[in-house]
């Protein structure tokens, strides 16, 4: 550009014919141009106000979701210490009736207490957990008898992982506050989740999925059809799985 | 300096001046900016959901076009090494077009990421707590601001000593700025390209080969578009364009889109012969995951015209006819604005980290805030060169009338 | 000679064309034709309505969105004085009680002496069920509409635990699914955090108990983080989030759940504006007055453990010390402070036909 500092003094042949054609231009056919451009403007002007869109964002709500559900309240409310059961309305303890009906055996067909449902694997028989004589009481594997209270540790004689891990806050549930000192800190115990006749934790369920902006349709649950090279991983959940349990 | 404000005063006048083309081509850039501004301040009022992106994706096209219009800008060292460093005459002459494409170019991504800012309000932040050097953002705050200003003192500085009709201080005033613009230009597409490779969360984005590949197709997009533009400058004004100069930028763009193509292929084959999970995103850019393969269409056109821009370049009697050099820039200008633009920033949100597929399609209202942008690019473009040619011809000097201004003095003594 | 005539006649050498296309500095000219200054008025006319229209849908602006010279002036959370925090807390509670009809109690919590907060959670247990996800939303004020969650639960086939794999969207009548198990993400309060790094503003930092938090009044919406997060723990405010008012809770009661929650603090769940990011912040003001997270306590099967690394007897300690932990994507050094485990078999368990018992409807 120091080039074209020179370039003024000794301008080319053609350089100048250009300029002047550059500078005729200005001359020829931009008075109507000119008079257009208010006009033009004016139109863009009624367009942006009349016909432009306006922009819109599609409505993602989340969906509505039952708030009573979002509770920190245990799944079970256990039996208390002693244990009281209500009889046709009637609040009663265990061994007002208890004490007076001869205990019966395991096996037999249960008159009473038919809404229990044992599902507890290999425990199955009454008199593993509950005291023969004394039906306010648990038993533990060497004949001590303990309070409902104390039902961890029944628990504790078979599940000894379990309870290893619920100790060291690893397995269960703990509220009210992280820290051990705070007097909020509490630890639920096996009984305020497991149903002790049944303990798998019955399924439920889902609360509703993501819905975010523009999402879209989700994606299909059939990773597999993502990608054509068949994953020897997902063998045993892919294949077999998804196509019984998707359609419920 | 009253000069020089009577000098900015004469500049802004002549922005105003010319034929019906001229006029026609700068209403048009004005009514395009308008309908941009529009749609931005729709967007200011409604907030980033009028765009088409997402949690997932949340990224779009302007920060596509940031990214390739960063590498235009870098380009224009591509006039200034030959001109200034091999002393080529021809580009000498119209390297400060290529400059002022920068300037013009540097505020269009300016304009490009302020546009994606959440709260623009807040801009000052930015100086109040600047995170600097960890953040690669504020690394490219730093260096695109910083060309803009090398950019502008060096054409500004050219310019104006012309107009003076003084000689220019080069030691002092020119040669140290335009050295340090050279490496500045590298700079800023580097840097741009570093933002995106330092993004371990990204294996789309987390290759060393980026930036590389970053420079190669800026090196062919940005000089594909000054051959372009000198055209034009050639053909509507005073000013003459030395075809050695469309020679030498045939050749920097020949070489620079050989190398991107290279740089692509090894890309695609770590990515695609490992087959690794990390190419999942590569994957739904060339072929799509399942149903889902939006990019694919535009992928595959920018192949196609790279490619073909690529041949076209290297046919044996592509030197003789200047049209085909302009189909291949024009062939290469969009390939590499797909391939880099969506093709690089989109696919790296899909899938999303965590593996969930949410495509991006471009709102309108998104498009036409680019749209906007580019033609306020264009226009500003258009005055920079209206008031360079007629200075740089000795046609606007401190002590000359303009042809147009000398009309006017005429009819005022009538 | 041509100079004089230019500066005799100073600015004014006007002519019907360079004034055209209506540059106002020629148009008050005296000496002016009659033709150009009806064009230079008719096309300065013509710019100026375009450029009104153009700029016309401001007029909707909210006035919350125009900030007042003291929000505009309110400093960065680290620089902010007593004062200037309770000055700041209290334009947010003006904010909140115009805007949604609800007197916030709101605090600025600092972090707590001695406290790194880990979170960890056994994958064993959980089930799937995404209470956790809605709980986080009833807590930390999430805008409802545009959805926006800081929980994400995946539904993983058995054989991997390949993220890529989850399935975001599964809708069952229950869960757990038996083939399937289930793992939430959400932001992992990494110690070398890959969001923080980026910003470019210093919006979001790492606190001294290792939460991860971000100054919604000082972030620029740039949204570098949330390409930075390995995990897509971070959310955007696309639109001004919206949540119920009590008065409209009281008039159609189904949307309970919209509910805005007044106990807030200023790093955590105090609603936010449009534009800025937003990501999980383990309930800090919860957690830093000892409470548990909101999506811990929802949790029905006790599948999530939070508490304090630097305490040798927490819950989390424990659980790193004695379980086989995993942290998601570990390659990149990221170093979360969320830990994943599974549990042993329970050899007693062994025998069990759980099928038979789980997974049933």
């Amino acid at each position: 550009m120091a080039k074209s500092f020179e370039g003024v003094a000794h301008e080319p042949e053609d350089g100048h014919r250009r300029s002047a054609r550059g500078a005729r231009s200005a001359g020829g056919g931009d008075g109507v141009a000119t008079l257009l451009v208010g006009p033009v403007l004016l139109v863009v002007a009624a367009v942006i106000v009349f016909a432009m869109p306006r922009a819109e964002v599609p409505s993602s709500p989340t969906p509505l979701v039952r708030t009573e559900l979002l509770t920190d309240a245990p799944l079970r409310t256990p039996l208390g210490d002693p244990p009281r059961t209500f009889i046709a309305g009637f609040e009663r303890r265990c061994n007002e009736c208890h004490s007076i009906i001869e205990p019966g055996d395991s096996r037999d067909e249960l008159l009473q207490h038919q809404d229990i449902k044992l599902a507890h694997g290999l425990n199955d028989d009454c008199y593993n957990c509950h005291a023969r004589d004394d039906r306010e009481k648990l038993v533990l594997r060497d004949g001590s008898m303990v309070g409902y209270a104390q039902s961890v540790h029944l628990c504790a004689q078979c599940h000894g992982r379990m309870y290893r891990d619920w100790t060291r806050g690893a397995h269960g549930k703990t509220l009210g506050s992280w820290d051990r000192s705070n007097p909020a800190f509490r630890r639920l115990t096996c009984v305020q989740c497991h149903d002790p006749h049944a303990p798998m934790m019955p399924p439920l369920e889902p609360m509703p999925g993501p819905k975010t902006l523009r999402m879209g349709e989700p994606a299909p649950a059939d990773h597999s059809k993502l990608s054509k090279r068949r994953n020897p991983l997902l063998m045993w959940s892919i294949d077999g799985a998804e196509k019984e349990g998707g359609d419920h | 300096m009253t000069e020089y404000l009577r000098f900015l005063y004469r500049c802004f006048r002549l922005s105003f001046v010319g034929d019906w083309k001229y006029y026609a081509w700068m209403v048009f850039l004005t009514c395009i900016s308008l309908f941009g501004l529009n749609a931005y301040c729709q967007q200011l009022v409604t907030g980033l959901g009028t765009t088409g992106m997402t949690d997932q994706v949340s990224w779009g096209l302007y920060i596509a076009n940031f990214t390739y219009l960063v590498g235009v800008a870098a380009a224009a060292v591509m006039l200034v090494i030959p001109a200034y460093i091999y002393k080529n005459k021809d580009l000498h002459d119209v390297v400060i077009f290529g400059e002022l494409l920068a300037v013009a170019v540097i505020i269009m991504c300016l304009l490009f990421v302020t546009v994606d800012l959440g709260r623009p309000d807040r801009f000052i932040h930015l100086f109040l707590r600047f995170n600097f050097p960890l953040s690669m953002l504020t690394w490219d705050v730093i260096v695109l601001n910083g060309y803009l200003l090398l950019n502008l003192h060096i054409c500004g500085y050219l310019i104006y000593c012309t107009y003076r009709r003084r000689e220019p201080n080069k030691k002092l005033f020119l040669i140290p700025f335009v050295l340090i613009a050279i490496v500045w230009a590298i700079s800023i597409h580097t840097v741009t390209a570093f933002l995106y490779s330092g993004l371990g969360g990204r294996p789309f984005w987390n290759h060393a080969i980026i930036a590389p590949r970053f420079i190669a197709s800026a090196f062919a997009a940005g000089p594909a578009f000054i051959i372009l533009t000198l055209q034009v400058i050639d053909r509507f004004t005073s000013h003459h364009v030395p075809i050695g100069a469309l020679r030498t930028l045939r050749q920097v763009v020949t070489v620079a889109l050989t190398i991107n193509v290279f740089l692509l292929i090894s890309e695609m084959f770590t990515e695609f012969y490992t087959g690794a999970e990390h190419a999942r995103s590569m994957h739904y850019l060339y072929f799509g995951l399942g149903e889902y393969d939006a990019l694919v269409p535009w992928i595959w056109t920018a192949i196609v015209l790279n490619s073909t821009a690529l041949v076209l370049l290297y046919l044996p009697h592509a030197k003789r006819g200047l049209w085909i050099l302009n189909v291949s820039c024009v062939l290469m200008i969009v390939g590499i604005w797909i391939e880099k633009g969506m093709g690089l920033i989109v696919p790296a949100f899909i899938p999303t980290p965590i593996g969930e597929i949410v495509e991006y399609t471009p709102t309108l209202n998104e498009i036409l805030v680019c749209l906007g942008i580019w033609a306020f690019g264009l226009l500003l473009y258009t005055i920079m060169v209206r008031i360079t040619v007629p200075v740089l011809n000795g046609e606007l000097t401190s002590d000359t009338l303009h042809p147009s201004e000398m009309e006017s003095v005429r009819h005022e003594t009538v | 000679m041509t100079l004089r005539i230019f500066e005799g006649k100073g600015a004014s050498g006007e002519s019907r064309r360079p004034c055209g296309s209506g540059a106002g500095a020629c148009s008050s000219r005296p000496g002016m034709t009659r033709r150009s200054f009806l064009r230079a008025s008719a096309g300065a006319t013509g710019g100026l309505a375009a450029f009104a229209a153009a700029i016309s849908p401001l007029k909707d602006l909210d006035s919350g969105d125009i900030p007042d010279l003291d929000t505009f002036l309110q400093k960065h959370y680290k620089e902010m004085s007593e004062a200037e925090m309770n000055a700041a807390l209290d334009r947010i509670r003006a904010r909140v009680e115009e805007r949604y009809k609800v007197r916030p109690d709101i605090r600025d919590i600092k972090p707590m002496d001695g406290v790194e907060f880990v979170y960890a959670l056994n994958l064993s247990r959980c089930i799937g069920c995404r209470r956790c996800v809605h709980a986080c939303v009833d807590e930390n004020n999430q805008s409802r509409d545009p959805e926006i969650q800081y929980i994400r639960v995946l539904e993983m086939p058995r054989g991997t635990t390949d993220i890529e794999q989850g399935n975001h969207h599964y809708e069952r009548a229950r869960v757990p699914d038996e083939n399937h198990y289930y793992m939430p993400i959400q932001c992992h309060q990494c110690a070398n955090p890959p969001c923080v790094k980026v910003c470019p503003v210093e919006a979001t930092w790492q606190e001294p108990d290792g939460i991860t938090v971000i100054d919604y009044d000082w972030c620029i919406g740039c949204r570098y983080c949330e390409a930075a997060c390995p995990y897509w723990a971070r959310r955007f405010n696309f639109v001004e989030p919206r949540l119920a008012s009590p008065e409209e809770i009281a008039k159609t009661p189904d949307i309970e759940s919209k509910r805005l929650n007044p106990e807030m603090s200023y790093l955590s769940n105090r609603p936010r504006s449009k534009g800025v990011m937003e990501k999980c912040h383990f309930c800090l003001h919860r957690t830093r007055q000892g409470k548990m997270p909101r999506c811990l306590e929802v949790c029905p099967v006790g599948a999530r453990k939070f508490g304090n690394v630097l305490d040798p007897d927490s819950d989390v300690s424990n659980i790193l010390r004695t379980k086989r932990v995993f942290v998601l994507k570990a390659e990149l050094g990221t170093l979360p402070r969320f830990f994943y485990y599974f549990d042993e078999r329970d050899p007693t368990a062994e025998d069990l036909p759980a099928m038979e018992h789980g997974g049933q409807p």
